[in-house]
């Protein structure tokens, strides 16, 4: 019997090796790994996603969007990811899976999609000019701002990214096995204004 | 005044051309550069055309048929004559233009197209040899005998054709891709283009201004124009100044736009580092920009046109709107002694500015009779003949005579070292015709301007055919002021208007001389095409314009025919007897000037010319050592060596035999993995899969059949029932996205009515293949009492859910390889855990990782389906899978499974092939033929699909299709493969050489 429990290892232990990377002088780009997450698909069943809509307000506190943009409270947050569809992102240790697919029942599908992601925090006063080389959709403050979120492609990669500051932050999410190569197309992009990789 | 030349002290005078004062060059800032390996100095602010000049260096190249000596012609991206070699080594770049490439110290250039040298050039013999070498002489000569083609002409012709070298090394510097979307685009920062842009910028728009110059400022930098009471170059900085500060607006130096696309997007490459010797850290050489515009300004300007006349492509014959440019903003005297030609005002211009620094004018020829004039002040002074033209010019290496006659006959000769021609002017229309409109003929402004024009889209200044500073300074803010408004942006105020000084303002038709020989009158100066070959081509049945551009090579030099499109097609039209606008132009198509391949390809070379994916357990397999292959995007662990072993085969025997008797471990994660839910989750996998799926028990797995609408297999995998409404399925590795998408085509289209839900889960979860005889074992020891694995409690085809070391987890009881087997998936960010754990467990029990190639051997020892088999062109009845077809239900391909070509007796179906000499290898793409029949197509019997050598059997095995396969087993047919020389006796098997029961799995 076999009572030692298995550990997380990420995508990125490898590749992302923390420290300061690309041009020398302070950092315009900021990178990190967001660890520790649940995630869970959630669909509406047909086309009356009212009572689902009611019962996720109740449990998490969060409207489901109905465009592309990314609702969040607390630890919890709901990224639009296409007609009836949301990304639903916690942490692992909140108990997200289960406590979404007992609010859901009847009225979603909930699929548990832990670990299937890859997702960086990328901030700093150079991450949209950064972004902009990889993702071909418009980042000017006039577009996408805190809450916009898009389903896009990075690099022939699919990315799911949204804003989280006005500073500007941004997370972008991709399926685990693309991490490396995102990363190191994101290192590309950002090494003329120097980014540094926190743990 | 000109600097004196250097007596004869044996010391070079240095920039002896070069003007004592003025110029928008910085005179602090030398830069010493080579050419030809011969050192020269020139100044921050000139191209190495302009430095060139200055040092009166005047011969930089040959022409590429005839080997002509060339000079400069022009002072811009059009230029046809001066493309040199361009750095050494690995950067080391062929047919630059010497006018755009900035000067930098240290810049190492060398002409093209010359043998042993410019000034004396073998080649040249070629132009003795010119009537042999007129329009279409290929299509005529190398004909005969045939067998010479390919020992004799195609050598002679490699060698001698093609323009300059490329380098062999790779390229040591980086490039990139970016996109930028903006309200209002404004190309080219003319006079146009800076109104447009400030207009614009006030109201409030995005806005993105691109330049090809390193200056702003276009023509007016070669002027003496007055705009708002300071010097036009004055208000150009204060212009660029206000522009470059203001928050939403993106000025792009160094920036050409390439290409008009849909939906307002264009194309643009940043020479970001072209101007300096090497990029600096971590900065790429160019930038390919994709901008995305509400509104696009297309202020591009105009390209003057040459003159056609007999000997027009000497050293020192150059466009006068060139000349000017030289001498006002390079400080450079391009010829003491000059003869002005002009068929428009515009040569007048220039005979001003020669004059004022210091050259002496031999004459101002002027093919219009003598005029009614129109506002133009001609200068007493000025030696002008109307009604003239240019008939002869002399001199080898650089122009030395120049015969012309006046309107009344008389003929006179000059000596001159510089002709400077002033044709009229071609508005710069080219990216109003990317998307497939025309341009129009214009009797009125002697010119094409643009036809019909893209939406969104709007034409200023010389571009539209307006040719004065005024005109484009107004034309600028209007269209400035209409794109802002067009993007929800309140107009803003106007601005200073311009007091011409100088800059005459003209235009004029085609004009050209011929004399009594057309041969030397030169239209198109890089690919060598004059007026004769133009006759000839219409004289030879060549009559519509894409032909003639095809027949004699006229426009299709890396100018584009940018110099040459609308001599050649007025030329034409004359001999046709058409109009120019009867005869219309060829197509422009992008790009406007050559980009680079590498600024396309942007970050995307060797390793990242598109992306990887990896599998959960890729850094262990890489500490393992293993050999990883490439499976599309996927880096897959083929086998794993140990040490001492010499040789791939000897490690995939190895871990095959070990799952065979022991036990292995193998990354199946790449397997597509989509979780259906929903009440109608078994309706729907009954409608998609050609076997049963709604009756499978929950805790149950099944193999499953994909069809194509058309009968063929699509793809397969195994379904398992996790509830009563949650099913697993996977798909092959190559399939998975476009199943999934097959998935979301059939709910949507074929039955939305249904109540179900698809997710790719291929990233979720990690999938490890535990087999062999002691895989119960090993799974026994990691599950400890939590799992009973018993054959009773567990049996074959068997799922479910668990907890294993903490984490949620599904074991699978089925095998690919035919041993006693499961598949354990856990969420992949645990599997490097959870493989080490094995590891730590299994050694005792021999575990052995095995990759894809023994995966290969143990399901082709099982005559398993796989890639090779599944190719599109198969059926479930030619992989002998026909009783797994439901007859009880409708899905996918079952009406068009039963059409007789599908189901013909004859059709080529599944068996295996054992070589008949043991000691053979197979190969698999080997046809199959009878013994003693021919090989032809008409015998052609089946094909191999897939060939591994199989431990167990002790030789090479091969699965393959072959005609009445069944009814053949235990005969021989022969495997034959002409491409790599094979011809093999085989025996014919039934497709499963292992364990044909399949009792072994089951235990």
């Amino acid at each position: 019997m076999s009572d030692i429990s298995l550990s997380a290892r990420s995508a990125l232990a490898t590749v992302a090796i923390p420290g300061r990377h690309g041009a020398a002088g302070t950092p315009g780009v900021m990178l990190a790994e967001l660890r520790g997450l649940a995630l869970a698909s959630l669909a509406g069943r047909g086309e009356n996603i009212g009572a689902l809509t009611a019962a996720v307000e109740r449990e998490f506190g969060v409207a489901l969007p109905s465009r592309p943009s990314r609702a969040a409270q607390g630890t919890a947050a709901f990224v639009w990811s296409g007609h009836n569809q949301w990304l639903a992102i916690g942490e692992a240790s909140g108990d997200l899976v289960r406590r979404l697919a007992a609010c859901a029942g009847d009225l979603g599908y909930v699929t548990d999609l832990t670990g299937s992601r890859t997702i960086m925090r990328i901030s700093g006063p150079r991450a949209r000019d950064g972004l902009m080389k990889l993702l071909p959709i418009d980042l000017d403050e006039a577009a996408f701002g805190v809450g916009s979120a898009a389903s896009t492609v990075a690099a022939h990669m699919p990315v799911h990214v949204w804003q989280t500051d006005e500073a500007p932050a941004y997370e972008i999410a991709v399926p685990r096995s693309y991490g490396p190569s995102l990363f190191r197309s994101l290192s590309a992009a950002f090494a003329e204004y120097g980014f540094s990789v926190t743990a | 005044m000109t600097q004196a030349l250097a007596a004869s002290e044996g010391r070079r005078t240095l920039q002896p051309s070069r003007l004592a004062a003025g110029g928008l060059i910085e005179r602090e800032s030398v830069l010493p550069f080579t050419f030809d390996g011969r050192s020269y100095q020139g100044y921050r602010g000139d191209t190495l055309a302009s430095a060139l000049l200055a040092n009166g260096v005047t011969l930089v190249g040959r022409s590429f048929k005839y080997h002509r000596p060339r000079g400069i012609l022009s002072a811009g991206p059009e230029e046809p004559n001066a493309l040199v070699e361009l750095r050494t080594g690995a950067r080391r770049e062929p047919n630059t233009r010497a006018t755009v490439a900035e000067l930098y110290a240290g810049l190492a250039a060398a002409s093209q197209n010359r043998w042993p040298s410019l000034a004396f050039d073998m080649m040249s013999v070629n132009g003795l040899a010119g009537p042999l070498f007129s329009a279409g002489f290929y299509y005529k000569t190398f004909m005969w005998p045939a067998s010479f083609w390919e020992k004799v002409y195609e050598p002679l012709i490699r060698r001698a054709a093609g323009l300059g070298r490329a380098a062999h090394e790779a390229d040591p510097d980086t490039y990139e891709r970016s996109h930028l979307f903006c309200d209002v685009l404004i190309v080219g920062g003319g006079v146009a283009g800076l109104a447009a842009a400030l207009v614009a910028s006030r109201s409030g728009a995005r806005v993105v201004l691109c330049e090809q110059d390193f200056l702003l400022g276009g023509q007016v930098l070669s002027g003496n124009d007055e705009i708002g009471g300071k010097s036009a170059p004055a208000w150009v900085k204060d212009a660029v100044g206000e522009l470059e500060a203001a928050r939403r607006v993106r000025v792009l130096k160094r920036t050409t736009v390439f290409g008009l696309f849909d939906h307002g997007v264009c194309g643009a490459v940043e020479r970001v580092s072209d101007h300096l010797e090497a990029p600096a850290p971590h900065t790429v050489r160019q930038r390919y920009w994709k901008i995305v515009a509400r509104r696009i300004v297309l202020a591009a300007g105009a390209i003057e046109r040459p003159i056609v006349f007999p000997g027009n492509d000497r050293p020192g014959i150059m466009m006068a709107g060139a000349v000017r440019s030289y001498v006002e903003r390079f400080a450079v005297l391009p010829g003491r002694r000059a003869v002005v030609f002009t068929t428009n005002d515009s040569g007048y211009a220039t005979a001003r500015a020669l004059k004022r620094a210091g050259a002496e004018i031999a004459a101002v020829v002027d093919c219009r009779p003598k005029p009614a004039q129109q506002g133009i002040e001609r200068a007493a002074d000025l030696p002008i003949f109307h009604g003239g033209t240019v008939t002869a010019t002399h001199g080898r290496l650089r122009l030395r005579k120049v015969e012309f006659i006046d309107g009344d006959g008389h003929k006179h000769h000059v000596d001159a070292d510089l002709l400077a021609m002033a044709g009229g002017w071609d508005p710069a229309v080219h990216l109003t015709c990317h998307l497939g409109s025309k341009p129009q003929w214009s009797d009125e402004t002697g010119a094409f301007v643009p036809g019909r024009l893209p939406p969104g889209l709007a034409v200023v200044g010389a571009a539209a055919g307006r040719f004065t500073t005024a005109g484009a300074l107004a034309d600028g803010q209007q269209a400035g002021n209409e794109a802002a408004r067009d993007c929800g942006y309140a107009a803003s105020t106007g601005m200073a208007s311009t007091v011409d000084a100088g800059g005459g303002a003209g235009n004029g038709a085609p004009f050209w001389y011929l004399g009594d020989t057309a041969k030397k009158c030169f239209v198109d100066f890089q690919n060598d095409v004059t007026a004769a070959d133009i006759a000839l081509a219409a004289r030879e049945g060549y009559r519509s314009v894409e032909h003639v551009k095809r027949y004699t090579t006229l426009g299709m030099a890396t100018d584009q025919g940018k110099n040459s499109g609308v001599n050649g097609l007025a030329l034409l039209a004359e001999v046709t007897n058409r109009t120019i606008a009867e005869t219309g132009t060829t197509t422009y198509r992008p790009p406007f000037t050559p980009v680079a391949i590498g600024a396309i390809a942007g970050h995307e070379r060797g390793k990242e010319f598109r992306p990887s994916r990896y599998t959960p357990t890729h850094d262990w397999a890489a500490e393992r050592g293993a050999v990883f292959v490439e499976v599309g995007q996927w880096y897959r662990a083929q086998w794993y060596p140990r040490r001492g072993e010499t040789d791939w085969l000897e490690s995939v025997n190895r871990e095959a035999m070990a799952v065979r008797t022991a036990v292995g471990v193998c990354d199946v994660s790449t397997l597509g993995k989509i979780e259906v839910t929903g009440p109608d989750s078994g309706r729907f996998l009954d409608l998609v899969y050609a076997n049963a799926m709604s009756g499978l028990k929950v805790g149950r797995v099944r193999y499953g059949v994909m069809l194509r609408e058309d009968g063929h297999v699509f793809d397969d995998g195994t379904v398992a029932r996790l509830a009563p409404d949650r099913f697993f399925l996977t798909t092959t590795t190559a399939h998975a996205e476009a199943v999934l998408r097959h998935f979301e085509f059939c709910h949507q289209v074929l039955a939305p009515s249904l109540d179900v839900s698809f997710v790719d889960v291929t990233d979720r979860w990690a999938q490890l293949a535990i087999a062999g005889p002691k895989s119960r074992e090993l799974l026994g020891k990691l599950l400890g009492d939590t799992f009973d694995l018993s054959s009773e409690r567990f049996p074959y085809l068997s799922v479910s859910q668990l907890t294993v070391c903490g984490v949620p987890a599904r074991l699978y009881r089925i095998s690919f390889s035919g041993e006693l087997g499961y598949e354990l998936g856990v969420p992949a960010d645990f599997a490097d855990a959870l493989i080490r754990r094995l590891e730590e467990l299994g050694g005792p029990l021999g575990l052995t990782p095995y990759g894809t190639e023994a995966m290969t051997v143990l399901r082709v020892e099982k005559g398993f389906a796989a890639s090779g088999e599944l190719n599109g062109q198969t059926t479930a009845r030619d992989l002998g899978l026909a009783d797994l077809m439901s007859t009880k239900k409708e899905y996918i391909g079952r009406a068009m499974l039963g059409r007789p070509a599908l189901i013909d007796p004859d059709r080529p179906i599944l068996v295996s092939f054992a070589p008949v000499d043991r000691s053979a290898p197979l190969m698999a793409g080997s046809h199959f033929l009878d013994l003693g029949a021919p090989a032809s197509i008409e015998n052609d019997q089946g094909y191999m699909t897939s060939v591994v050598y199989s431990p167990t059997l002790g030789h090479y095995l091969g699965l393959g299709f072959l005609k009445r396969g069944r009814e053949r087993i235990g005969t021989r047919v022969r495997a034959y493969d002409p491409v790599r020389n094979r011809d093999v006796e085989v025996e014919v098997w039934p497709a499963c050489r292992y364990d044909p029961s399949g009792g072994r799995a089951r235990v």
